[in-house]
């Protein structure tokens, strides 16, 4: 689960152990002066106090002791005040003592020094009285010198009070020193503990980061490498992107140029649109007056073709005369021939009238040739009339078609005129969209100039990253050549 | 258009002038030594007749079809109040029967009628263009003479040596008949 830990809390995991062991070194060490100084007051506070009180005792001791004798030898009242601030001193430092003394031995030695104080005071009260009175000075001296083995018990009990609070004063100095060394030891080893954990902790953290950041700085070496080629990239791509950019900036000048011609084109379309309208309008009405006009043809045709009908029924009439008289002629011919023929049977009688007879066939013959003649201009005459019926019912069918063609004409004219409408409609919406998007072809041009600066500053900006990638690469080998001297390239 | 009317106010002072002078000139006395002639055709050949030998021109008669078993017979005919024969010229000069022969001639020595296909008109020609055949019986069983106009030659049908045809037929069948 450790591998899984940051830096920081691997760090962070060291300096807490050697934090928490700094802590404890602490407290231990604040345990262990404040033992020493309890002990050390307990030394000062009680143990000297008892021993200065029994010292300030046994100085009240003696300035009583001198208040009685310097009483004893001049009778001075003032002796005995003094005596009496004396006795009061040791009042106040029994007192003390006993509040202070905290063995039973002491207690009972203070029992003792307050009962052998009380007897001696009750004797130097006799004596004092004795000194009052009229008394011999060798009788008082005699009074008092009785009371010395209760002096000298009082004193031996002020000495060995003394002694003992001496006695427990080293011992309780010992003791402290004893404190003292024994929290210095345990200092001293917990901050030698705390020493070798923080080097090992130094040690694992430096073997840990330094593999670990050894091969971060590997990857950071590849990662720069790659890097470094991917800027390389970027900035071979980025110059492409600026070039490509500046070649679509000049398209788009040129569609720019191009939307502006279109432009102009459909505004002139509109223009050419509604002049088309205008003659598409007269057109139709040109359409209209050449309907009526050829239904006025047409009604000639009719006309035409009416009297051509006649005309060739009435060459048929004449061809039925003609065929009546070419029958005639023919009879006329035979007749003649027969009487010809009559007349050479008649002799010479009938000569005269084979003459006759011949002329008659001549005429006949000439009639003959002239209806045939006349049959064949009535043939061309029909002939002509059939291919006149024939064309003018062609050119009826025509004008027929024409009128036709002309309705369609004028309905396409009028489709003309609707498509031209909508185309100018549709030339203007063009010329409207051309402006939407030559005003949108100028934004995109502005957006790709923006562009093309952003690919020359991607260019710089890619540069600056390969320039970059490189002291990163540097400095990687750097950085892996302080981790790892021993690998370093 | 006035080209076409001067043309024809021309023809018809022409004719006019023709028309009289017929009747102003004095008969002609050359009209002996002219032959008469008939062309006609028959199978589409151009042939001739002597109006010497014909009794009469006669056209779209009506003929009456009989049963015969003269094949050239086509039926009979009236002609002039008289009921005559009438045969298929055609089949008499070798050719196959005439589809529907319109006009008719007569015979003069015999009443037998003749009927062909087409008549080319009244025609004269002087003796001399007439001219035996060469070679007899190359133009036709019945053809002796030939016409000369120029480069045109028309044989001359001779109605004699038809009629003497018909009349050895007629009797041959009748023989055959007899028989």
């Amino acid at each position: 689960m450790t591998r899984h830990w940051t830096f920081g809390q691997k760090v962070g995991a060291g300096f807490a152990v050697t934090v928490a062991l700094a802590v404890t070194i602490g407290v231990v060490a604040v345990i262990a002066l404040r033992s020493v100084v309890a002990s050390k007051d307990r030394v000062i506070d009680v143990d000297a106090q008892l021993l200065i009180d029994a010292q300030a005792l046994q100085t009240a001791r003696e300035q009583k002791a001198v208040g009685i004798r310097a009483f004893l030898l001049t009778r001075d009242e003032q002796y005995i005040t003094a005596m009496q601030a004396a006795r009061a001193a040791i009042a106040r430092a029994l007192e003390s003592l006993r509040a202070n003394v905290y063995t039973d031995e002491g207690r009972r030695l203070l029992d003792g020094i307050e009962q052998a104080e009380r007897e001696h005071q009750q004797g130097v009260d006799q004596v004092i009285a004795l000194r009052r009175t009229d008394a011999a000075l060798d009788t008082v001296n005699g009074s008092f010198e009785a009371l010395d083995p209760i002096g000298d018990r009082l004193s031996n009990s002020i000495e060995s009070f003394v002694a003992r609070e001496q006695q427990l004063l080293r011992q309780a100095r010992q003791a402290a020193s004893d404190t003292a060394s024994w929290a210095t030891i345990a200092v001293t080893v917990m901050a030698l503990g705390l020493v070798f954990l923080a080097v090992a902790t130094a040690v694992v953290l430096t073997r840990t980061l330094s593999r670990q950041v050894g091969t971060a700085v590997g990857q950071v070496q590849s990662s720069s490498a790659e890097l470094q080629a991917a800027a390389t990239q970027q900035a071979t791509g980025s110059k492409e992107q600026a070039t490509a950019m500046s070649e679509i900036s000049t398209t788009i000048s040129e569609l720019l140029a191009t939307s502006r011609q279109i432009t102009e084109s459909a505004q002139r379309v509109a223009q050419i649109a509604e002049q088309t309208a205008a003659a598409a309008r007269s057109g139709d009405e040109t359409v209209e007056t050449a309907h009526e006009s050829i239904a006025g043809i047409r009604r000639q045709v009719d006309l035409i073709v009416n009297h051509m009908l006649e005309l060739g029924k009435k060459s048929q009439q004449i061809g039925a005369v003609l065929e009546i008289v070419s029958e005639l002629a023919e009879q006329t011919n035979i007749l003649a021939i027969n009487a010809t023929i009559e007349a050479a049977g008649a002799g010479e009688a009938g000569k005269r009238f084979a003459v006759v007879a011949d002329e008659i066939r001549k005429l006949a013959d000439r009639v003959a040739g002239s209806a045939k003649e006349i049959r064949e201009l009535i043939d061309d005459v029909r002939s002509a009339v059939n291919t006149t019926v024939m064309a003018t019912e062609t050119g009826s069918k025509a004008v027929d078609a024409g009128s036709k063609q002309f309705g369609h004409v004028a309905v396409s004219f009028k489709q003309i005129a609707d498509l031209v409408t909508t185309t100018t409609e549709a030339a203007r919406e063009i010329e409207l969209s051309t402006k939407q998007q030559m005003t949108a072809v100028e934004q995109v041009n502005v957006a790709i100039g923006n562009v093309a600066q952003a690919s020359k500053e991607t260019e710089a900006s890619s540069g600056q990253t390969q320039q970059t990638a490189s002291q990163l690469a540097l400095l990687s080998k750097d950085l892996l050549r302080l981790v790892r001297p021993q690998v370093s390239v | 258009m006035s080209t076409s009317d001067a043309r024809a106010t021309d023809r018809v002072a022409e004719l006019r002038e023709a028309f009289d002078r017929s009747f102003a000139q004095a008969p002609s006395r050359e009209v002996a030594a002219v032959e008469n002639l008939l062309a006609i055709r028959v199978g589409a050949d151009p042939y001739v007749l002597r109006m010497t030998e014909v009794a009469g021109l006669f056209a779209d008669k009506k003929v009456t079809r009989l049963p015969s078993p003269v094949s050239e017979l086509s039926g009979i005919a009236g002609f002039r109040g008289a009921v005559l024969p009438v045969y298929d010229l055609a089949m008499l000069l070798g050719y196959p029967r005439a589809a529907s022969p319109r006009w008719l001639v007569v015979i003069a020595v015999t009443p037998v009628a003749l009927a062909f296909e087409e008549f080319d008109g009244y025609v004269t020609t002087r003796e001399e263009a007439i001219a035996p055949e060469p070679q007899a019986g190359a133009r036709g069983r019945h053809v002796r003479e030939v016409v000369r106009a120029g480069e045109l030659v028309r044989p001359v049908i001779s109605l004699a040596s038809v009629l003497e045809w018909i009349r050895h037929r007629a009797s041959r069948d009748g023989l055959e008949k007899e028989q």
